[in-house]
């Protein structure tokens, strides 16, 4: 199978801090990948140096087959995608916007209107961006990175900013966008729902560096069963789990998920959080997620969560 | 490259500072009329214009003459000076970049319409105080500031030359304000870096010891347009201006791929 991306021992350097150290992966053609860690942990610098920003310090990497650095226009040709919020000329319609960005990038004009209804806003092409909200600004963005119908798509942190009910409409489009176009597909996010839902390859990243490469499952394996607790107060309730070396993390819609040690039994435990004030709704075990599993991982390796 | 223009010049047409600033000069070239009006019988005025000072034709030579220097760059580092810092400041330099577009065209078509509207800026003032000037005192024959006679037919030829003379400067300083602008993510910085160099330029060139190198200053060929009004069309002028046109637009794309900076 062809590699669509190609990384080989890529650094940069800011100053004296390694922003990337020694990263090395590749995604086949029609793979999709996400990149996932903290904040600061190199996932955007990656981006920024495949997407022509950022110039390495060290490696390079290759978008199929054709290398990005020191010239990154040829390799970026079959490329769309953005990091940071993307930003186009407030002071224009979003048509007038797609068409510029057509012409410039060498686009049949029609492509500005086929565009349009990919990301919903066919009904507010006629807008000037300047009135647009924050979700629609990042959507239109999409749209002109998705112009040249690209065989990359690499997008960094696309729900950022974004309120719940235009986070989960921003994932129906990018799902939908990457089922009809079938590009290969990277994307970072602190979502990791998302990059649970549309990648097939994950890459962990902290302080620069890249701690996993490979299948979401394969992920800290071993913790394969979690209990979620939906209980009051949540901060006594943490502090409880906590005081009998449970590790637990929040979840983002406000419940406890943990996993048990083998000398702790469920039931100990919750009569221990009632004992201690804390009213417990509800208790579920399920299959360990990916949040869970990364959060153990990334401490398991000594490495603290921000 | 053709593309690239055209979408640089699209974009720069939507832009109210554009039109804007073309519209705020040509009424500076209403006001200059007016001013010109009232102080013609003044004797400072009669110094410089010489006997000719109720002729129209003084109005232009008037207003490019005070305006060369800082009053026109202002306006065009306004505009041209935005050409990269200004989309960083929107936020479209990386989304353009990774795009695939290839930033030295980028900054190839910014630097040509920058050079258009610099000259642009030159001819709404000169046509806007000239149209003044013949409307409130007449276009006749006249004795130039030398003492030459200068027909109608004449005084336009040299009102060209001196239009293409203040023009070329203005494109140099475009060049200036449109490589500054590569260095800064907002306009502001861009404008105040590049008439900060200027008013420079104006103090070095009031210090004897930097004789040497005052002939390749801006504000010294900016103070030397009037010495293209003389009959024959000095042409002598024109070629220095040619000369430090591409002085500065040469240093311009040099300074550019030295530093390239338009990536991190």
């Amino acid at each position: 199978m062809a590699i669509a991306v190609d990384v080989m021992d890529l650094s940069k350097r800011y100053g004296y801090r390694w922003a990337l150290k020694d990263v090395t992966l590749s995604v086949p053609s029609g793979g999709s990948l996400g990149l996932v860690g903290p904040n600061g942990a190199g996932k955007s610098t990656l981006l920024r140096t495949l997407l022509g920003l950022a110039r390495p310090s060290k490696g390079n990497a290759w978008l199929n087959q054709i290398p990005v650095w020191p010239r990154p226009e040829r390799a970026l040709a079959e490329v769309g995608g953005f990091v940071d919020f993307p930003r186009v000329y407030p002071h224009m319609t979003a048509l007038e916007n797609l068409s510029l960005w057509a012409d410039l990038t060498g686009q049949p004009r029609r492509r500005a209107f086929e565009a349009l209804p990919l990301v919903h806003l066919k009904e507010h092409a006629n807008r000037r961006v300047v009135e647009y909200s924050h979700g629609m600004r990042q959507r239109l963005g999409l749209a002109v990175a998705l112009l040249k119908r690209p065989s990359l798509i690499v997008l960094d942190e696309p729900r950022d900013g974004l309120d719940p009910a235009r986070q989960e409409e921003m994932r129906g489009v990018i799902e939908m966008i990457r089922n009809e176009l079938g590009s290969t597909f990277i994307m970072s996010s602190h979502v990791i729902q998302d990059v649970e839902r549309l990648c097939e390859q994950i890459a962990v990243f902290d302080a620069g560096q890249l701690r996993f490469f490979g299948r979401p499952a394969l992920l800290g394996a071993s913790q394969d069963e979690e209990i979620i607790w939906e209980a009051r107060p949540l901060t006594r309730a943490l502090g409880c789990l906590q005081d009998l070396g449970i590790w637990a993390h929040v979840t983002r819609d406000g419940r406890l998920a943990g996993c048990l040690n083998a000398n702790r039994d469920l039931a100990s435990v919750n009569a221990l959080m009632v004992k201690r004030g804390v009213l417990i709704h509800t208790v579920e075990r399920r299959q360990s997620s990916l949040e869970t599993r990364l959060l153990r991982y990334l401490e398991d390796g000594h490495v603290q969560v921000r | 490259m053709y593309k690239y223009v055209s979408w640089e010049w699209r974009k720069e047409a939507r832009l109210v500072r554009f039109w804007g600033s073309l519209c705020a000069l040509a009424v500076m070239g209403g006001l200059f009329t007016y001013g010109y009006v009232n102080l013609r019988h003044k004797e400072a005025l009669l110094a410089i214009v010489g006997m000719g000072a109720s002729d129209g034709f003084f109005v232009p030579v008037l207003a490019v003459s005070v305006s060369a220097t800082i009053l026109l760059p202002f306006f065009v580092t306004i505009v041209s000076g935005d050409a990269i810092s200004g989309e960083r400041q929107w936020g479209t330099w990386p989304l353009l970049l990774s795009q695939g577009v290839s930033p030295w065209r980028l900054y190839g078509a910014k630097w040509i319409v920058g050079l258009t509207y610099a000259g642009l800026a030159t001819l709404t003032l000169v046509l806007s105080s000239a149209l003044g000037g013949f409307l409130v005192m007449g276009w006749h024959a006249t004795a130039l500031p030398s003492g030459i006679m200068a027909s109608a037919w004449d005084q336009v030829r040299l009102l060209a030359l001196m239009t293409a003379y203040v023009s070329v400067g203005q494109m140099a300083v475009a060049s200036l304000a449109i490589t500054v602008s590569a260095f800064f993510r907002n306009t502001l910085s861009t404008v105040l870096v590049v008439m900060g160099v200027l008013l420079v330029m104006v103090m070095i060139g009031e210090f004897p010891v930097f004789s040497t190198v005052q002939r390749f200053l801006l504000t010294d060929y900016f103070s030397q347009a009037q010495a293209v009004l003389s009959a024959p069309p000095n042409w002598l002028a024109m070629e220095r201006g040619i000369l430090v046109f591409f002085l500065y637009g040469m240093c311009s794309w040099m300074t550019m791929g030295w530093f390239e900076p338009f990536r991190d």
